[in-house]
């Protein structure tokens, strides 16, 4: 059961990356090509495997973040007019991120990543604070960061993958490595937008 | 009414996923697992038996692990192939008669492709099994599996056998970091808690290289994990249990200017660790083993070298501690006393599996082979 899900996550993922690559957003109303194709390729096999598991063995279980910024991205394919991802969720994921990362990977000897199993002493603390955070970002009107958190803490409620570690739900690098380009390109575009109303006004 | 559902729908999925999440199984009291019904008969005369274990299973092997079974044979398991990380390399077991005093032929047991159908996933290589003797008398064997890039890319699995080692069920892959799972390898003895539990001695290799205990249950649902230490150059922890509280730590230096065997302690069943110190133990980047005997005193299995020298691994010696791992006396050297400078032999990743009074000492040599040499507890005594 925990590969269906996860397979189907990985398969979201190389979804919206094919989409980004061939600018699918471009097509206009041959979008449904795109998707017929890419789940064609998805279920190639090469060799031993198909090309569903060759995503799943690179990029292991993926968190709800990537999947929901992916899902987003796809649905934007569709309906053009659909809301962005907020930026709001892209800074939310870089300071877990920083948080998270640094220290897990053997900065220092405190593990955060260890707060996410069940048998350790700041688990419930932790399920507490993301239910915490998601609950004042539903009502701050941050629907994005809730909708992250209620998906992680129930996917890690009902352990849909192989993993008992609550951060895998919420946060991936992959999810930290969109959040970090789109937060540069939104930066890059208000800096170009200012240097060409002064152009503008020199003219 | 739609308005209403809309607006309390994520809320009430958050209260419902933090109660399922709450609710997850916890641990109890940490306590080790120790073992006191082993009998040392120090009145025995010294045995010093040598065997050769693996030929013919693959053209290099590595990585050697064995645990006793009730019958008291030996169950062995390695990664062999046609070199290190190659594609065709796949696991290996033999059983070690000890009536016959003979090891059968080795068969593969686990290859890339039927990891892959457990794990539903790409898998490129297999390697470091390490083999575990649970109380209850299942085997569990853990290794490690990578998709992508070397060993630094590894991930830990787990599968278990109900039969000595005959058949292995499906494996289950371990989630141990938040880096796409990447990076978690095994090499040493795993460890028992009193509740069943297992703590794998798991250790770390990217960005940083560090040691740490991962608890998981028979099932493989990880409970916890307890860091040993940080930073980058303390990997392959060697843990020495005394009592259910206390334990001692030796880890492989793999940075390129302490070069000693790392140690640290844990007075608190693993939980928490001091602050790991160097010991005055040479170790040019390779594995060292430790165990304690029944008079707790420590002993550790290691290459007496440095970087420093041309040959880092032709020498394998044997060192007691009488202060639990903080000093330690090199007593015996199996391989190459005297030709430190001319031997171009490589003796590792040594292993040592204990039965009562009889002690089971295991290294590669040369990737050709392992060395099965088998001692008991009169023969140790006579190196003191």
């Amino acid at each position: 059961m925990t590969s269906i899900f996860s397979l189907f996550a990985s398969a979201v993922f190389f979804m919206a990356l094919c989409f980004s690559v061939l600018q699918v957003k471009r097509w206009g109303k041959r979008w449904p090509i795109a998707y017929v194709l890419v789940s064609l390729i998805l279920v190639i096999p090469i060799g031993h495997w198909l090309m569903v598991e060759f995503v799943r063995g690179y990029v292991s279980d993926l968190s709800m973040a990537t999947i929901f910024i992916c899902a987003v991205y796809l649905w934007k394919v569709v309906r053009p007019s659909a809301a962005k991802v907020h930026t709001s969720l892209h800074w939310f994921i870089i300071i877990v991120g920083i948080f998270l990362f640094p220290m897990s990977m053997g900065l220092t000897q405190f593990d955060p990543f260890a707060m996410g199993y069940s048998g350790n002493d700041f688990y419930n603390l932790l399920v507490v604070i993301v239910a915490t955070v998601g609950m004042l970002a539903w009502f701050m009107r941050w629907h994005h960061i809730a909708i992250v958190s209620m998906l992680a803490i129930v996917a890690n409620g009902f352990q849909i993958y192989e993993s008992q570690n609550l951060w895998v739900y919420l946060i991936d690098p992959i999810a930290v490595i969109m959040c970090l380009v789109s937060i540069l390109f939104k930066g890059m575009s208000i800096v170009m937008s200012r240097y060409k109303t002064l152009d503008i006004k020199n003219v | 009414m739609k308005k209403y559902i809309i607006k309390f729908s994520v809320p009430a999925l958050l209260i419902v996923g933090l109660l399922f999440s709450y609710y997850l199984p916890g641990t109890g009291d940490t306590k080790f697992y120790v073992n006191h019904e082993s009998q040392v008969l120090l009145d025995q005369s010294p045995i010093f038996e040598k065997f050769d274990v693996g030929i013919g299973s693959a053209k290099s092997m590595h990585s050697i692990t064995t645990v006793v079974l009730d019958s008291g044979d030996l169950l062995a398991a390695w990664y062999a192939g046609t070199r290190e990380g190659h594609t065709d390399v796949a696991i290996y077991s033999s059983v070690f008669n000890s009536a016959d005093k003979q090891w059968s032929e080795p068969k593969s047991i686990l290859n890339r492709y039927q990891v892959s159908d457990d794990l539903n996933r790409y898998i490129k290589k297999v390697g470091n099994p390490v083999l575990y003797r649970h109380p209850s008398g299942v085997t569990a064997l853990f290794y490690v599996s990578v998709s992508m890039a070397g060993w630094a890319t590894s991930q830990l699995n787990m599968s278990l056998s109900y039969d000595d080692g005959q058949t292995w069920h499906a494996s289950k892959r371990l989630v141990l970091t938040p880096f796409l799972n990447i990076s978690t390898l095994i090499k040493n003895d795993v460890i028992t808690y009193e509740d069943g539990t297992i703590g794998i001695t798991a250790y770390h290799e990217l960005l940083g290289e560090f040691s740490h205990i991962v608890r998981v249950d028979l099932a493989g649902n990880v409970i916890d994990s307890y860091r040993m230490s940080h930073g980058d150059h303390t990997i392959q922890p060697s843990v020495m249990v005394y009592d259910d509280k206390t334990a001692v730590t030796m880890m492989r230096d793999s940075s390129h200017d302490v070069e000693k065997v790392q140690r640290a302690i844990s007075l608190d069943a693993g939980v928490t660790w001091s602050e790991y110190k160097a010991t005055k133990v040479d170790n040019p980047n390779s594995a060292v083993f430790a165990f304690v005997d029944e008079q707790n005193r420590s002993w550790m299995l290691f290459n007496d070298a440095t970087r420093k020298t041309e040959l880092t691994r032709n020498n394998l010696g044997l060192a007691v501690s009488f202060d639990q791992g903080q000093n330690w006396e090199t007593k015996y050297y199996f391989e190459n006393p005297e030709q430190l400078d001319t031997d171009k032999g490589r003796y590792a990743y040594p292993w040592v599996t204990k039965s009562g009074d009889d002690i089971h000492i295991f290294y590669t040599w040369n990737r050709e082979l392992f060395k099965h040499i088998h001692v008991n507890h009169a023969w140790l005594e006579t190196l003191l």
